[in-house]
């Protein structure tokens, strides 16, 4: 009697990276595209993927400290706006509370639009919103000393969230440049 | 993680890509060596490091230059002819320092190798249309908003030689060293630090924001991404040079010829 057990289909893993299921030719020891020891111990190839996830997760940790240099773009832009509107209801000249008015809303918008733009270009975002902050500050201590000294608390906070925010934003790149993703 | 499939076509092995650490040969598209793993495009701690010190650089060169801004357009003590002059003297200082500060990185940056007269004549025309747009819309501003002209040229005007003044401070000096200090130092910084649309951008966006004009922003940013992709697109500064010396001195010049015709 002829033997009707089926043939098992032929498997294709070795074709595709285990690890990014990227095609790989036979011959290549290492996967081209996330660098998976495609002939590796098993030990290799577990080790290979605990790096790998640890970097994803610094890359996530990363992108969380990025995603948080965004709010002190928005508190500033907010508090920009608000400064505006107070100096608008106190201010009794005319000319000068409505282009003060308008200056504040503008640059509150810039700011709040960098906030939104930190997502996408984190650097970018964060250099240009820290730069406009840094000219605001040294604008405002140029005509009035005193408010360097005020809120200067917050002021270091919100300094210290921008340098936290530019060096999460450099690890980023740097991890997913290591991981091959954009 | 990208999950594409490498096409067929795409697995060629071409002569000009060998692995960084074994020269095996690899395909144009691998992101590691298909031989010894070894990752062709490294995140290197020392580059993440070197990023780091560029944009400390890159921040204190604008502190410097936003105190000297801030401190000369917003303190009546520095309204006078002399002062200016230091003040501006200073600045430019600042620009040198910057940029010898990386004077072997950014040397080439001064070279002229790829001149063509019909570029410069193509580039300086487009400066001096984009000038006599922007001072009618400036003045239309002025007119309508502040009820008040503003000219760079009132300030000099006073002076013996204030017409020849107004465009070595106005036109001359800031065509110079603005452009060796943010086309040459601070672009060549950021295109270290990120990638080329954004290094134009934050170049631009700082440019315009030390100007220390609200409104002059509407202006300033397009007319610097224009000038940063100049310096990308020649790899000089020197047709920068001289389109901000043409927008300027177009500005110079309406402000000497408008004031001749209110006299």
């Amino acid at each position: 009697m002829e033997d009707i057990t089926p043939t098992p289909a032929p498997v294709h893993s070795a074709l595709f990276c285990k690890a990014c299921s990227a095609k790989a030719e036979a011959d290549d020891t290492f996967c081209t595209n996330c660098g998976y020891p495609l002939h590796g111990t098993e030990e290799e190839q577990r080790y290979f993927i605990s790096v790998r996830d640890a970097k994803i997760i610094d890359l996530s940790e990363a992108q969380k400290q990025i995603r948080r240099s965004s709010v002190p773009l928005y508190i500033i832009g907010g508090l920009t706006a608000v400064a505006g509107l107070a100096i608008y209801a106190v201010n009794k000249n005319e000319e000068a509370r409505s282009s003060l008015l308008i200056t504040n809303l503008i640059l509150g918008a810039i700011f709040a639009g960098l906030g939104f733009w930190c997502n996408k270009k984190p650097l970018t975002a964060i250099i240009s919103g820290a730069s406009l902050y840094a000219l605001m500050f040294i604008l405002n201590a140029v005509l009035n000393p005193l408010t360097i000294l005020s809120g200067i608390i917050f002021k270091i906070i919100i300094i210290g969230l921008f340098i936290r925010g530019i060096k999460s934003a450099i690890e980023a790149e740097k991890l997913k440049k290591e991981l091959n993703a954009e | 993680m990208p999950n594409e499939l490498i096409p067929d076509d795409s697995t060629e092995i071409t002569a000009l890509a060998l692995c960084i650490n074994c020269s095996e040969p690899l395909t144009a598209d691998s992101n590691f060596c298909r031989h010894c793993g070894f990752a062709q495009k490294q995140g290197d701690p020392a580059e993440a490091n070197q990023k780091w010190d560029d944009i400390r650089q890159i921040l204190w060169f604008f502190l410097i230059d936003a105190v000297i801004c801030c401190v000369a357009s917003f303190i009546h003590f520095f309204h006078t002819l002399s002062r200016s002059i230091i003040v501006d003297f200073i600045l430019a200082l600042v620009s040198v320092t910057f940029f010898t500060l990386n004077w072997s990185k950014y040397r080439p940056l001064l070279s002229w190798h790829n001149f063509s007269l019909a570029k410069l004549l193509g580039y300086c025309a487009i400066a001096v249309a984009a000038s006599v747009m922007v001072s009618f819309f400036v003045n239309w501003l002025n007119n309508s908003l502040f009820s008040h002209r503003f000219s760079y040229y009132a300030f000099y005007a006073p002076h013996k030689y204030g017409k020849e003044l107004a465009v070595f401070f106005v036109a001359v000096m800031p065509a110079l060293f603005e452009e060796l200090g943010y086309r040459g130092f601070l672009l060549g910084k950021l295109l270290a630090v990120t990638e080329q649309k954004q290094a134009i951008f934050i170049s631009a966006f700082l440019f315009a924001i030390m100007h220390t004009s609200f409104i002059s922003l509407v202006w300033l940013i397009p007319f610097a991404l224009w000038q940063g992709y100049i310096r990308v697109k020649q790899n000089t500064i020197w047709y920068g040079v001289c389109t901000h010396f043409c927008f300027n001195f177009t500005v110079v010049v309406t402000e000497i010829w408008q004031a001749g015709h209110h006299l």
